[in-house]
């Protein structure tokens, strides 16, 4: 198979290096399947940018900042553009473990499903030690996408992903805005794409600040609430 | 309906029209964009010359006054006015972002390209 990694990165002139190098260092040692990557520069105001020029990065500079939604779109489009067999999303900060990626490519390389949910939660086997709050908004943003779609991510904020040709086609035709994890889910449910979850590993941040500060995760819960409403209210695919 | 309030209604109303044309002889709006507005602007004329619109539609409305009864109708027509402009907001927003997209994918190909056919002329020149 042919992967593309998409590497959205807005403002990570600390992390975008080392995150690029270890992705170029794996996928050189990995054989079986063949894993491009593309850094997503969102509009940085940093020296993001400048730094990936420099390294001689694959990267597309966005003219303008479109937010996280936008620039994990733009990779999806490209994927399909250059016709990739599947799309990878992962993070520019370095949150994301690659050593997991063989373990998010299996579902897709053996057809059993068109979309892959990397889980921090699923066994306790990533070294990522989440606070309270954040299961406990993991825990209400899962039970209220059952509600709709009969589904239970077990990590739906999880923004470590893999998605094959079919999901691909309908990410890059249409992503959501804002906190785009929930509701893509529930989109691509909406479309019979199937889901499957494998566990993954992730790191706690090393440099930078996330993009949801716990003041923010109030309004966050309750848009993403609504949007999921919304989205699976939609007319799917059919 | 008072006869200040009628008076100030058809000063309104006409400043509102003249306004509407002259920033469409500049161009500063569309034809498309506009006709809600002239609509409106009529529609606000003839209900100040002839106040007996509004007298009949309060009636039938079951509203007190008719002063009461334009007061709600301009906050429906606001309301209407706005969810269009939001609705208009989005899909704007929606094509731009489909702009910059494009521009900075075939920027980035374009690059792509230029780097791959300098590479082969070294190669070639080697």
């Amino acid at each position: 198979m042919k992967v593309l990694l998409i590497i959205p990165a807005y403002n990570e002139e600390a992390n975008i290096e080392r995150v690029v190098r270890t992705v170029q260092t794996f996928s050189a040692g990995y054989s079986r399947h063949q894993v491009d990557y593309v850094v997503i520069n969102d509009g940085s105001t940093d020296g993001t940018g400048r730094i990936c020029d420099r390294e001689g990065f694959e990267t597309v500079h966005l003219i303008q900042n479109l937010g996280i939604g936008g620039a994990v779109q733009t990779g999806y489009l490209l994927a399909e553009r250059l016709g990739y067999d599947a799309a990878v999303q992962f993070d520019g900060d370095g949150q994301h473990d690659i050593e997991s990626l063989d373990a998010l490519l299996a579902p897709i390389a053996d057809g059993s499903a068109n979309f892959v949910i990397g889980s921090r939660y699923l066994k306790n086997a990533s070294a990522f030690r989440s606070t309270f709050m954040r299961r406990l908004g993991s825990g209400i943003l899962a039970s209220t996408i059952r509600l709709f779609t009969g589904f239970t991510p077990s990590d739906p904020t999880s923004g470590y992903r893999a998605a094959d040709r079919k999901a691909i086609a309908l990410l890059a035709g249409d992503y959501p805005d804002d906190y785009p994890e929930p509701e893509s889910i529930v989109f691509l449910l909406r479309h019979d794409m199937k889901i499957a979850e494998v566990s993954v590993n992730m790191f706690e941040r090393t440099a930078g600040v996330s993009s949801i500060s716990p003041l923010k995760s109030v309004r966050y819960m309750f848009k993403v609430s609504l949007a999921i409403m919304c989205t699976s209210f939609r007319k799917g695919g059919k | 309906m008072s006869q200040t309030l009628r008076i100030s209604l058809i000063v309104i109303s006409v400043l509102f029209v003249v306004l509407v044309f002259r920033t469409i002889n500049r161009r500063k709006l569309q034809m498309s964009d506009s006709l809600l507005w002239l609509m409106l602007s009529f529609l606000l004329i003839l209900l100040a010359f002839f106040p007996g619109i509004g007298i009949f539609l309060s009636r039938l409305f079951g509203i007190e006054t008719p002063s009461n009864f334009i007061y709600l109708a301009a906050i429906a027509a606001l309301l209407m006015l706005l969810f269009h402009l939001t609705v208009q907001h989005s899909s704007l927003k929606r094509q731009m972002r489909c702009i910059i997209q494009e521009i900075s994918i075939s920027n980035y190909l374009q690059k792509k390209e230029e780097r791959t056919l300098a590479n082969e002329t070294d190669d070639s020149g080697v």
